[in-house]
């Protein structure tokens, strides 16, 4: 089965070039427009547009580039089993196993020695942070 | 400053000489009568490149599937044989639904093919992994329609797609592009189950059955139908029949044929009969939420449902159903934990309607619906 894993992908180095190019030579025109207004009073407001869309253009494509793989929805949730004591209270969670089912027997209590089984096994849901 | 910048702004746009204001003009005449002649190409285009998108996904979820049910059996059979060519072939089984130009007696037709694919697949399972147990043949016979179910997306999708692009049928590519969301929601809910499927996890159809686990826990079970246990429970001064699928492989068993044959069995001296199953949540519902209604709470092809209706109305015996509600995402992946801690709340429901609709010594049904994968009796 196939690993989680949170990596990003890693975009080609290609596009990292290009997408610098576009930000260093945006920077570059804003600060020319900047320097001409100190200068001469005048706002060259074509330069000043075209230098800004191509920044958060370049902005925008750099964290498209970030996103995380394509998830198929073969990865493996983290599922948990809990197992109870018949006798006493004693209760405890672990990760599950393979050929762990419900009402399985396992190990003796470690409080009372009593008979434990598999009480439940369910699936840990991720909760997506709601912006407020 | 800011007044300065504005007027600046303002002498930029506007002194633009009748030349540039011109081409401008033309520009956007030129766009307006290309976007009157060629617009729906256009959206066509755009929406085919979407399709394109999610098919691309559809293709890599359903060969993923296909990969993990060869290799899952691959480890089962230890090696012994290869099983990828019985698995493809597996794939691509077509299941032909009874004629219904003449609806009498359909519902034996249609259990008869159910049992015939169901024991066509289960045939296959063994010859591939003659060694297997009864649980592992039912998880991989599970885990097989799953993958077979991501399959036939995949195809179904890439025949509108293909269709759409060769007749270049605006309407075609519409209602395809609509249904996509959902259809990607529910290829994302097969690839989950085939997971689940794969290491024996309950799933959210189980809840049924779990309910029914509890009751019966530590009491003597026998095989009513096949593949359906069923336990003598006391509850609150009554008797109940308890009865779910037989576990802890994944089977739904046949609750339909058991509840028939109790109630022909007693005579109709049933007080109430208690069906358990999760529904549909609509959207804006929490998952694991519980509600009560009347009538038979059995999905599927409804044979079962047919057979309890009959014999419930034959023996005027009053029908409960308690539902557990979830996500289609929900339905056949792993049980999520509101799911699974629904239970206590479905108990209590139980105890209630019994105590409320039936007297002490009653005999009374309650039967789990659903898949009973990873649980146990």
């Amino acid at each position: 089965m196939e690993k989680r894993s949170g990596k990003i992908r890693k975009p080609p180095f290609f596009f990292i070039a290009i997408i610098t190019v576009l930000i260093i030579l945006s920077l570059i025109t804003m600060i020319q427009v900047f320097k001409t207004y100190i200068d001469t009073g005048y706002t060259d407001f074509l330069a000043l547009t075209l230098s800004a869309s191509a920044l958060s253009l370049s902005i925008y494509m750099a964290l498209q580039a970030r996103q995380e793989p394509l998830k198929l929805g073969f990865e493996p949730p983290k599922v948990s089993t809990l197992i109870r004591c018949s006798k006493c209270d004693y209760e405890t969670i672990r990760e599950f196993k393979e050929g762990d089912y419900v009402l399985k027997e396992t190990e003796s209590c470690p409080k009372c020695k009593g008979p434990t089984f598999i009480y439940m096994i369910f699936r840990e849901t991720e909760e997506k942070k709601k912006k407020t | 400053m800011f007044n300065q910048l504005i007027s600046d702004a303002m002498q930029t746009f506007a002194s633009q000489d009748n030349t540039i204001g011109l081409i401008v003009q033309i520009l956007w005449l030129a766009f307006f009568v290309l976007y009157m002649l060629y617009g729906q190409k256009l959206q066509v285009k755009i929406m085919l490149k979407e399709i394109e998108g999610s098919l691309f996904k559809l293709k890599l979820i359903r060969d993923r599937g296909r990969e993990i049910a060869i290799s899952t059996i691959k480890k089962m059979s230890k090696g012994n044989t290869d099983p990828t060519e019985r698995v493809d072939r597996i794939l691509e089984h077509v299941y032909i639904p009874p004629v219904d130009l003449d609806p009498s007696g359909i519902m034996k037709r249609l259990e008869h093919l159910i049992d015939v694919r169901d024991f066509r697949l289960k045939d296959e399972v063994k010859l591939m992994v003659p060694d297997a147990d009864e649980t592992q043949i039912n998880n991989l016979s599970n885990m097989l329609e799953a993958a077979l179910a991501l399959n036939q997306i995949y195809k179904i999708v890439r025949h509108f797609y293909l269709m759409g692009k060769k007749t270049s049928s605006f309407y075609i590519i519409l209602q395809l592009q609509m249904l996509l969301p959902q259809i990607m929601k529910e290829s994302q809910a097969f690839a989950s189950a085939l997971t689940a499927f794969t290491a024996g996890q309950p799933i959210g159809d189980g809840i049924g059955p779990l309910v029914a686990a509890r009751l019966m826990h530590g009491r003597k079970e026998y095989e009513i139908a096949k593949d359906t246990v069923i336990s003598e429970v006391p509850i609150e001064g009554r008797t109940a029949y308890v009865l779910k699928a037989k576990g802890p492989g994944g089977n739904i068993g046949k609750p339909g044929e058991a509840i028939r044959q109790l109630l022909e069995e007693k005579e109709g001296r049933v007080r109430r009969i208690i069906v358990i199953d999760a529904a549909q949540k609509l959207e804006g519902e929490k998952p694991g939420e519980v509600v009560e209604g009347t009538g038979v709470a059995i999905g599927g092809p409804g044979v079962d449902k047919y057979k309890v209706e009959e014999v419930a109305t034959k023996y005027k015996v009053p029908i409960n159903a308690i539902l557990i509600k979830e996500g289609i995402e929900d339905v056949v992946s792993a049980m999520r934990k509101e799911i699974a801690n629904s239970v206590e709340e479905v108990i209590k429901r139980i105890n209630r309607i019994i105590r409320e609709t039936t007297k002490e010594g009653d005999q009374i049904i309650i039967a789990g619906i659903g898949n009973t994968i990873g649980i146990a009796q």
